[in-house]
């Protein structure tokens, strides 16, 4: 064997140092749909957060000169006002809130648990594993959208809070499976073993070397539960279940459009409808493009 | 005559490994009813003396990944022990292991899967000093530059992320990370097995510069022979889960007993071409069994070329030949000599013409 010699300071140049973020954000940026989702949801979070100063009327206002004829959006009401009066752009946009709120808590609710229960169970694996694995499976054989519906109507409570836990506690099981998948795969790993002979705690382990890396399809999965939840509140408020009335919502306002007294109203139905379906497309096409951007091999395939 | 000596009783190794056996258990249906055991390392033993490299080599699935991470505990041995320092460590609670792993580490063969993506290699290489309470505040990056320099690296290196470097000076952080709690011995599985031949050497040169630096003993697995045999003082040789033969380097290469061993010797190339036109190879025929269902017997006879019925039935123990150990009935018999094998011999049993 040839003797080089074995001092070699290595001064070879480096790729440019480029952070992570910044290394996801220019993968994202190629997606033009994921772009247009992630301005959407700007535009909704802003929105929301505004909510008072977007528009001058209190949202359950009843004007009762115009109570009983809805008027058209006009520039007076963009949205015109529906059948009690009320000033229609100003309910949107507390319901945004309401949507939004529910979305946001019920997804920090369910990833947070479903990551520590999966994590838990991957990390351990075994019987521990088993167990909690047909717990999930049992979890999941329930029509979930049915269970939240038997749920709220048992505790016949629905302040926004119950319905932000009831929708969080019930759609933790796929983010657990995926995490649990997601450790399985990871504790195997070359530098899992080497912090084990190390002598690194099952804790740190798990922290510093476990989770970061499992991070990334669950950054998905959580923006994709964000538009799931939003659908589900709808729901819940659409079938008189989820927010109530006055509270403004777009599944309760959706609902009071198809009383048969306000059928000549058409944009009582098509605006919270469309508001719906625009917020969890927004959503779920930044998942998409989340989805590519934080996996390096799925990028391959686009232009 | 061979005396019967284990090659593993001797008060100054740093590591003995006695009668070790590890079995990973087949389980099957529902209630994981255990169906058969994956014999990967299968009643081994030797010692590593201190300041020494002992080369283990053998081909994939031949169980010497596996008795490395036995000794470092990443692996609970299935019986037998495993002395570290005199010290029994496959019976000691896990605080003290943790206590340990301070003298013992590891680098693996794959630089790629052996560093944390998500970590800069400041803190991969800072880990172990934290775990162990090495350093504290700025003492930690002195110390991490220092381990940087010591392998070849700059200090600046320590803000970036692995993805960032070659595999040669990944390699080179992973030995950092194991310098880093002073170990008194090594486990280097495979450390340049995934590189490149240039910087298989820079490699080789560096864990021999180390050694020396730093007094320290190091178990080599490797499949290479050559780089075994640049590196070892002492070399193994195992196959499916036990070993064959176990030598001083120059011995092992010059004169290998084990008809295993010669036919591996044979198979690699002379940098002579002349020469090299008149090697002769001993091809074994067919592939390494599975050690789910090790041959009875020796388990080389399957693809021997001097078996007879005796290794068929019995298996072959680890001889001592003045400190040249080698389980072959062949060679037991001739007292020690060197058996000859016919290249193209037919194995027993083997249906070809």
């Amino acid at each position: 064997m040839t003797s080089l010699p074995a001092k070699v300071v290595d001064t070879e140049d480096l790729t440019p140092h480029v952070s992570m973020l910044t290394d996801i954000w220019r993968r994202f940026r190629r997606n033009r749909l994921a772009l247009v989702g992630l301005a959407l949801v700007f535009v909704l979070l802003l929105a929301a957060a505004l909510a008072p100063l977007l528009s001058h009327y209190d949202p359950n206002a009843i004007d009762t000169s115009i109570m009983g004829t809805p008027q058209t959006p006009s520039l007076h009401h963009l949205f015109g006002t529906d059948d009690d009066g009320r000033d229609y752009f100003a309910r949107m946009l507390f319901g945004a809130r309401i949507s939004l709120e529910v979305g946001f808590s019920a997804m920090i609710i369910a990833v947070t648990f479903g990551t520590f229960y999966g994590a838990v169970s991957g990390y351990f694996g075994g019987w521990v594993d088993s167990v909690l694995m047909r717990f999930v499976d049992m979890m999941l054989s329930f029509p979930t959208f049915f269970l939240i519906l038997a749920v709220e109507a048992l505790t016949n409570n629905f302040s926004i809070i119950v319905i932000m836990l009831v929708i969080g506690l019930l759609s933790w099981m796929s983010v657990a499976r995926l995490v649990r998948g997601q450790i399985l795969s990871l504790r195997e790993r070359d530098y899992i073993s080497a912090a084990k002979a190390v002598g690194a705690p099952d804790g740190r382990i798990m922290w510093r070397h476990l989770l970061p890396n499992a991070l990334a399809p669950v950054i998905v999965a959580a923006t994709l539960a964000i538009g799931n939840n939003i659908l589900t509140e709808s729901a819940l408020s659409y079938l008189g279940l989820g927010v109530q009335p006055p509270t403004a919502s777009w599944g309760n306002s959706l609902q009071k459009a198809l009383d048969p007294d306000v059928l000549g109203a058409p944009w009582l139905t098509f605006i919270p409808g469309l508001l719906i379906v625009i917020t969890v497309m927004a959503f779920n096409l930044v998942g998409e493009g989340l989805r590519d951007a934080l996996d390096p091999r799925s990028s391959g395939g686009r232009a | 005559m061979a005396a019967e000596m284990k090659p593993a009783a001797d008060s100054q190794a740093l590591v003995e490994v006695e009668n070790v056996t590890k079995y990973f258990p087949i389980t099957a249906g529902v209630f994981s009813r255990h169906v058969a055991d994956v014999k990967a390392v299968d009643g081994v033993s030797f010692s590593i003396k201190s300041g020494e490299t002992l080369g283990l080599v053998g081909e994939s699935g031949s169980g010497k990944t596996t008795i490395g991470r036995c000794i470092l505990r990443l692996l609970e041995p299935t019986s037998g022990a495993i002395r570290f320092d005199g010290v029994d460590i496959t019976k000691i609670s896990p605080k003290l292991m943790r206590a340990k792993r301070k003298e013992m580490q590891v680098i693996f063969q794959d630089p790629y899967a052996s560093l944390n993506p998500r970590m800069t290699v400041g803190d991969i290489i800072a880990e172990p000093l934290q775990i162990h309470k090495l350093a504290k505040g700025p003492e930690v990056d002195a110390k991490v530059n220092d381990l940087l320099r010591t392998v070849g690296l700059s200090p600046y290196h320590a803000n970036r992320y692995p993805h960032e470097f070659s595999g040669g000076q990944r390699q080179r952080i992973g030995v950092a990370r194991a310098l880093a709690v002073s170990p008194k011995f090594i486990v280097a599985d495979e450390p340049v097995s995934a590189l490149d031949v240039s910087i298989q050497a820079q490699v080789v040169n560096l864990l021999q510069d180390l050694q020396q630096q730093f007094g320290l003993t190091y178990l080599f697995i490797a499949h290479d022979l050559s780089v075994v045999r640049h590196i070892s003082d002492r070399v193994a040789v195992m196959y499916v889960g036990k070993i064959m033969e176990l030598s001083d380097r120059d011995a092992l290469y010059e004169r290998p007993l084990h008809p295993y061993t010669q036919s591996l010797l044979s198979a690699i190339p002379i940098p002579d071409p002349r020469a090299e036109a008149r090697r002769e190879r001993i091809i074994l025929e067919g592939d390494i069994p599975s050690p789910v269902r090790p041959p009875s017997g020796c388990r080389f006879h399957t693809r021997c070329p001097i078996a007879y019925e005796r290794c068929k039935v019995e298996v072959p123990e680890l001889l001592n030949y003045g400190d040249h150990f080698v389980a072959c009935h062949k060679v037991q018999e001739l007292g020690g000599a060197q058996p000859s094998i016919k290249p193209g011999a037919a194995p027993i049993g083997s249906k070809s013409p």
